[in-house]
Protein backbone atom coordinates (compact mmCIF):
# COMPACT_ATOMS: atom_id res chain seq x y z
CA UNK A 1 0.00 0.00 0.00
CA UNK A 2 2.62 2.45 -0.81
CA UNK A 3 1.73 5.88 -2.85
CA UNK A 4 3.61 6.91 -6.04
CA UNK A 5 3.32 10.12 -7.65
CA UNK A 6 4.18 10.03 -11.06
CA UNK A 7 5.19 13.63 -12.79
CA UNK A 8 7.05 16.08 -10.53
CA UNK A 9 6.25 19.44 -12.29
CA UNK A 10 3.84 22.30 -11.82
CA UNK A 11 0.94 19.74 -9.64
CA UNK A 12 3.32 16.87 -8.56
CA UNK A 13 6.05 19.12 -7.01
CA UNK A 14 3.43 21.26 -5.05
CA UNK A 15 1.54 18.11 -4.41
CA UNK A 16 4.17 16.09 -2.73
CA UNK A 17 4.81 17.96 0.72
CA UNK A 18 1.00 18.29 1.53
CA UNK A 19 1.07 14.66 0.58
CA UNK A 20 3.37 13.64 2.60
CA UNK A 21 2.29 15.31 6.01
CA UNK A 22 -0.81 13.91 5.19
CA UNK A 23 0.58 9.86 5.01
CA UNK A 24 2.41 10.61 7.95
CA UNK A 25 -0.34 12.11 10.27
CA UNK A 26 -3.24 9.62 8.60
CA UNK A 27 -4.21 7.01 11.66
CA UNK A 28 -5.83 5.04 8.35
CA UNK A 29 -4.10 1.42 7.54
CA UNK A 30 -4.60 2.10 4.10
CA UNK A 31 -1.53 3.45 3.11
CA UNK A 32 2.45 2.37 4.57
CA UNK A 33 4.37 4.88 5.27
CA UNK A 34 6.40 4.34 2.17
CA UNK A 35 6.46 6.58 -1.51
CA UNK A 36 7.97 6.57 -4.74
CA UNK A 37 8.43 9.37 -6.95
CA UNK A 38 9.00 8.62 -10.61
CA UNK A 39 9.87 11.45 -13.58
CA UNK A 40 12.47 10.90 -15.88
CA UNK A 41 12.82 14.89 -16.40
CA UNK A 42 15.18 17.46 -14.77
CA UNK A 43 14.68 20.95 -12.90
CA UNK A 44 15.69 23.56 -15.00
CA UNK A 45 15.91 26.84 -14.08
CA UNK A 46 12.64 27.72 -16.92
CA UNK A 47 10.72 25.73 -13.95
CA UNK A 48 11.60 28.19 -11.19
CA UNK A 49 7.86 29.99 -11.65
CA UNK A 50 5.65 27.18 -11.13
CA UNK A 51 7.84 24.03 -9.58
CA UNK A 52 9.71 23.32 -5.73
CA UNK A 53 12.94 22.28 -6.22
CA UNK A 54 16.32 22.55 -4.72
CA UNK A 55 18.72 21.32 -7.54
CA UNK A 56 18.96 21.23 -11.25
CA UNK A 57 18.93 17.15 -10.99
CA UNK A 58 16.50 14.60 -12.03
CA UNK A 59 13.10 15.28 -10.38
CA UNK A 60 12.32 12.67 -8.94
CA UNK A 61 15.23 12.45 -7.04
CA UNK A 62 15.94 15.84 -6.38
CA UNK A 63 12.60 15.82 -4.43
CA UNK A 64 12.98 12.55 -2.75
CA UNK A 65 16.40 14.17 -1.13
CA UNK A 66 14.10 17.93 -0.03
CA UNK A 67 11.68 15.44 0.91
CA UNK A 68 13.22 13.22 3.42
CA UNK A 69 15.34 15.98 5.16
CA UNK A 70 11.09 17.53 5.62
CA UNK A 71 9.97 13.72 6.42
CA UNK A 72 12.86 11.57 7.84
CA UNK A 73 9.95 9.39 9.05
CA UNK A 74 8.71 8.23 5.78
CA UNK A 75 10.07 5.68 3.63
CA UNK A 76 10.88 7.64 0.16
CA UNK A 77 12.47 5.92 -2.85
CA UNK A 78 13.07 7.91 -6.42
CA UNK A 79 12.80 6.48 -10.20
CA UNK A 80 14.70 8.60 -12.26
CA UNK A 81 12.93 7.59 -15.44
CA UNK A 82 9.05 8.13 -17.62
CA UNK A 83 6.80 5.57 -16.99
CA UNK A 84 6.02 3.19 -20.15
CA UNK A 85 5.22 0.23 -21.30
CA UNK A 86 8.13 -1.67 -20.17
CA UNK A 87 8.55 -0.71 -16.76
CA UNK A 88 4.73 -0.12 -15.65
CA UNK A 89 4.62 -3.05 -13.45
CA UNK A 90 6.42 -1.26 -10.79
CA UNK A 91 2.74 -0.33 -9.82
CA UNK A 92 1.25 -2.96 -8.25
CA UNK A 93 -2.05 -4.42 -5.99
CA UNK A 94 -2.95 -1.95 -3.42
CA UNK A 95 -0.92 0.70 -4.82
CA UNK A 96 -2.13 4.62 -4.39
CA UNK A 97 -0.90 6.80 -7.83
CA UNK A 98 -1.12 10.26 -8.33
CA UNK A 99 -0.69 10.68 -12.16
CA UNK A 100 0.24 14.57 -12.32
CA UNK A 101 1.89 14.09 -15.64
CA UNK A 102 1.87 16.45 -18.83
CA UNK A 103 0.54 14.11 -21.72
CA UNK A 104 -2.13 12.23 -22.13
CA UNK A 105 -0.68 8.53 -23.70
CA UNK A 106 0.65 8.30 -19.99
CA UNK A 107 -2.69 8.67 -18.76
CA UNK A 108 -4.06 6.29 -20.86
CA UNK A 109 -1.38 4.07 -20.07
CA UNK A 110 -1.70 4.28 -16.79
CA UNK A 111 -5.30 3.93 -16.17
CA UNK A 112 -4.99 0.81 -18.48
CA UNK A 113 -2.56 -1.03 -16.10
CA UNK A 114 -4.32 -0.09 -13.43
CA UNK A 115 -7.42 -1.69 -14.78
CA UNK A 116 -5.57 -4.95 -14.70
CA UNK A 117 -4.98 -4.94 -10.95
CA UNK A 118 -7.98 -6.32 -8.34
CA UNK A 119 -7.34 -3.07 -5.64
CA UNK A 120 -5.30 0.11 -6.53
CA UNK A 121 -6.13 3.80 -6.39
CA UNK A 122 -5.56 6.11 -9.40
CA UNK A 123 -6.38 9.70 -8.81
CA UNK A 124 -5.02 11.80 -11.94
CA UNK A 125 -4.91 15.79 -12.28
CA UNK A 126 -4.03 17.88 -15.26
CA UNK A 127 -5.07 21.87 -16.55
CA UNK A 128 -4.72 24.23 -18.95
CA UNK A 129 -4.43 27.84 -18.63
CA UNK A 130 -6.92 28.67 -16.09
CA UNK A 131 -8.54 25.66 -15.12
CA UNK A 132 -7.84 21.81 -14.48
CA UNK A 133 -9.66 18.32 -13.70
CA UNK A 134 -9.05 15.76 -11.51
CA UNK A 135 -10.21 11.92 -12.02
CA UNK A 136 -10.50 9.52 -9.48
CA UNK A 137 -10.43 5.64 -10.69
CA UNK A 138 -10.62 3.00 -8.10
CA UNK A 139 -10.25 -0.33 -8.69
CA UNK A 140 -12.13 -3.08 -5.74
CA UNK A 141 -11.94 -6.66 -5.56
CA UNK A 142 -11.25 -7.28 -9.38
CA UNK A 143 -14.01 -4.55 -10.43
CA UNK A 144 -13.73 -0.77 -11.34
CA UNK A 145 -15.36 1.29 -8.68
CA UNK A 146 -15.37 4.15 -10.50
CA UNK A 147 -14.69 4.59 -14.24
CA UNK A 148 -10.98 4.52 -15.41
CA UNK A 149 -9.44 7.79 -16.92
CA UNK A 150 -10.44 7.08 -20.66
CA UNK A 151 -14.33 6.92 -20.00
CA UNK A 152 -16.53 9.56 -21.25
CA UNK A 153 -12.63 11.10 -22.39
CA UNK A 154 -11.94 9.99 -25.98
CA UNK A 155 -8.86 12.89 -25.32
CA UNK A 156 -7.33 9.88 -23.04
CA UNK A 157 -8.57 6.87 -24.73
CA UNK A 158 -6.89 8.39 -28.76
CA UNK A 159 -4.35 10.35 -26.72
CA UNK A 160 -2.58 12.64 -29.92
CA UNK A 161 0.01 13.47 -27.53
CA UNK A 162 3.02 11.01 -27.29
CA UNK A 163 4.51 9.59 -23.64
CA UNK A 164 7.83 11.31 -23.15
CA UNK A 165 9.43 8.12 -22.93
CA UNK A 166 8.67 7.59 -26.74
CA UNK A 167 10.04 11.00 -27.76
CA UNK A 168 13.18 9.78 -29.67
CA UNK A 169 16.59 12.89 -29.03
CA UNK A 170 16.04 14.00 -32.32
CA UNK A 171 12.61 14.92 -32.31
CA UNK A 172 11.71 18.17 -30.89
CA UNK A 173 9.52 18.27 -27.46
CA UNK A 174 6.11 20.43 -28.37
CA UNK A 175 6.53 23.42 -25.72
CA UNK A 176 3.31 23.51 -23.02
CA UNK A 177 1.18 26.35 -23.37
CA UNK A 178 1.37 28.50 -20.62
CA UNK A 179 0.33 27.40 -17.03
CA UNK A 180 -0.11 29.22 -14.10
CA UNK A 181 0.81 28.19 -10.40
CA UNK A 182 -2.46 28.97 -8.83
CA UNK A 183 -3.96 26.66 -11.27
CA UNK A 184 -1.58 24.30 -10.14
CA UNK A 185 -2.31 24.64 -7.00
CA UNK A 186 -6.03 24.06 -7.10
CA UNK A 187 -5.85 20.93 -9.25
CA UNK A 188 -3.22 19.11 -6.23
CA UNK A 189 -5.22 20.67 -3.56
CA UNK A 190 -8.36 18.80 -5.44
CA UNK A 191 -6.09 15.81 -5.61
CA UNK A 192 -5.19 15.80 -1.67
CA UNK A 193 -8.86 16.26 -1.10
CA UNK A 194 -10.17 13.17 -2.75
CA UNK A 195 -6.95 11.29 -0.97
CA UNK A 196 -7.94 12.42 2.17
CA UNK A 197 -11.96 11.05 2.00
CA UNK A 198 -10.51 7.79 0.66
CA UNK A 199 -8.29 7.60 3.74
CA UNK A 200 -10.90 8.07 6.08
CA UNK A 201 -12.84 5.62 3.92
CA UNK A 202 -15.61 8.06 3.51
CA UNK A 203 -17.41 7.76 0.01
CA UNK A 204 -15.75 10.52 -2.09
CA UNK A 205 -19.01 11.44 -3.59
CA UNK A 206 -17.87 12.45 -7.36
CA UNK A 207 -15.25 11.03 -9.93
CA UNK A 208 -14.26 14.17 -11.65
CA UNK A 209 -13.78 17.64 -10.49
CA UNK A 210 -13.28 20.64 -12.40
CA UNK A 211 -12.22 24.00 -11.61
CA UNK A 212 -11.53 27.06 -13.44
CA UNK A 213 -9.76 29.99 -11.13
CA UNK A 214 -11.18 32.57 -13.96
CA UNK A 215 -14.63 32.20 -12.39
CA UNK A 216 -13.87 30.31 -9.43
CA UNK A 217 -15.99 27.63 -9.72
CA UNK A 218 -15.37 24.06 -8.29
CA UNK A 219 -17.56 21.31 -10.17
CA UNK A 220 -17.60 17.90 -9.11
CA UNK A 221 -19.29 15.26 -11.13
CA UNK A 222 -20.40 11.57 -10.11
CA UNK A 223 -19.58 9.15 -13.00
CA UNK A 224 -21.46 5.71 -13.30
CA UNK A 225 -19.31 2.93 -14.33
CA UNK A 226 -20.81 1.62 -17.31
CA UNK B 1 -25.07 25.63 -5.23
CA UNK B 2 -26.90 27.27 -8.11
CA UNK B 3 -30.68 28.14 -7.00
CA UNK B 4 -31.96 28.16 -10.40
CA UNK B 5 -32.62 24.32 -10.79
CA UNK B 6 -36.05 22.67 -11.39
CA UNK B 7 -35.36 19.33 -12.12
CA UNK B 8 -39.09 18.57 -14.42
CA UNK B 9 -39.66 22.28 -14.75
CA UNK B 10 -39.21 24.38 -17.63
CA UNK B 11 -35.47 25.48 -16.60
CA UNK B 12 -32.80 23.33 -18.36
CA UNK B 13 -29.34 23.45 -16.83
CA UNK B 14 -26.46 23.28 -19.40
CA UNK B 15 -22.75 22.27 -18.04
CA UNK B 16 -19.65 22.74 -19.43
CA UNK B 17 -16.24 21.93 -17.05
CA UNK B 18 -16.39 23.88 -13.62
CA UNK B 19 -19.38 26.15 -15.38
CA UNK B 20 -23.40 26.03 -16.02
CA UNK B 21 -26.37 27.90 -16.97
CA UNK B 22 -29.91 27.52 -16.29
CA UNK B 23 -31.64 28.22 -19.71
CA UNK B 24 -35.59 29.09 -20.02
CA UNK B 25 -37.35 28.16 -22.94
CA UNK B 26 -35.33 25.61 -24.51
CA UNK B 27 -37.34 22.72 -24.63
CA UNK B 28 -38.06 20.78 -28.00
CA UNK B 29 -34.73 22.82 -29.21
CA UNK B 30 -32.08 20.29 -30.25
CA UNK B 31 -28.02 20.17 -28.83
CA UNK B 32 -26.13 21.85 -31.53
CA UNK B 33 -28.52 24.48 -31.33
CA UNK B 34 -27.88 25.27 -27.11
CA UNK B 35 -24.08 24.79 -28.54
CA UNK B 36 -24.26 27.16 -30.91
CA UNK B 37 -26.00 29.62 -28.22
CA UNK B 38 -23.28 28.85 -25.70
CA UNK B 39 -20.10 28.66 -27.43
CA UNK B 40 -18.53 31.52 -26.04
CA UNK B 41 -20.68 31.92 -23.03
CA UNK B 42 -19.66 28.51 -21.65
CA UNK B 43 -16.26 27.91 -24.14
CA UNK B 44 -17.30 24.74 -25.52
CA UNK B 45 -15.80 23.92 -28.59
CA UNK B 46 -15.15 21.51 -30.90
CA UNK B 47 -13.23 19.48 -28.57
CA UNK B 48 -15.76 18.62 -26.28
CA UNK B 49 -17.02 15.70 -28.41
CA UNK B 50 -19.17 13.57 -25.51
CA UNK B 51 -22.69 15.18 -24.77
CA UNK B 52 -24.69 14.15 -21.80
CA UNK B 53 -28.30 14.26 -20.95
CA UNK B 54 -29.37 13.65 -17.59
CA UNK B 55 -25.84 11.98 -17.32
CA UNK B 56 -26.29 9.47 -19.98
CA UNK B 57 -24.18 9.96 -23.22
CA UNK B 58 -26.44 10.47 -26.24
CA UNK B 59 -25.71 8.39 -29.17
CA UNK B 60 -27.01 11.55 -32.01
CA UNK B 61 -26.83 14.53 -30.65
CA UNK B 62 -27.87 16.16 -33.44
CA UNK B 63 -31.40 14.17 -33.20
CA UNK B 64 -31.91 14.33 -30.02
CA UNK B 65 -34.16 17.18 -28.84
CA UNK B 66 -34.54 18.81 -25.56
CA UNK B 67 -37.05 18.04 -22.75
CA UNK B 68 -38.09 20.39 -19.73
CA UNK B 69 -35.61 19.66 -17.23
CA UNK B 70 -32.99 18.05 -19.29
CA UNK B 71 -29.51 18.72 -17.31
CA UNK B 72 -27.36 18.80 -20.61
CA UNK B 73 -23.32 18.78 -20.30
CA UNK B 74 -20.86 18.63 -23.11
CA UNK B 75 -18.21 17.25 -21.09
CA UNK B 76 -14.85 19.01 -20.95
CA UNK B 77 -11.62 17.41 -22.13
CA UNK B 78 -9.18 16.62 -19.41
CA UNK B 79 -6.47 18.97 -18.11
CA UNK B 80 -3.78 18.16 -20.29
CA UNK B 81 -0.92 19.42 -18.83
CA UNK B 82 0.64 19.56 -14.71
Amino acid sequence: MRVIVVGLGGIGSNLVDALCRTILFSKSNKVSRKALLVDGDKYEAKNRERQRYTAFANKAEATKEWLKESFPELEIEARPQYIDSNNILFIREGDVVFLAVDNHATRRLVSDHIGTLDNALLISGGNEEFDGNIQIYERRDGKDFTPPLTHLHPEIENPKDKNPAAINCGEAVVAGGVQLLAVNLKVASLMIEAFTLWLLSMDIPYTEVYANIKTGNVRPAKRIVD
Amino acid sequence: MEGKLQFGGGTNKVICGGENMTLDDVADRTIPEIRAKLTEILNITDDHQIVLVNGRKIGDPGSYKIMPGDEIEFVKPAGQKG
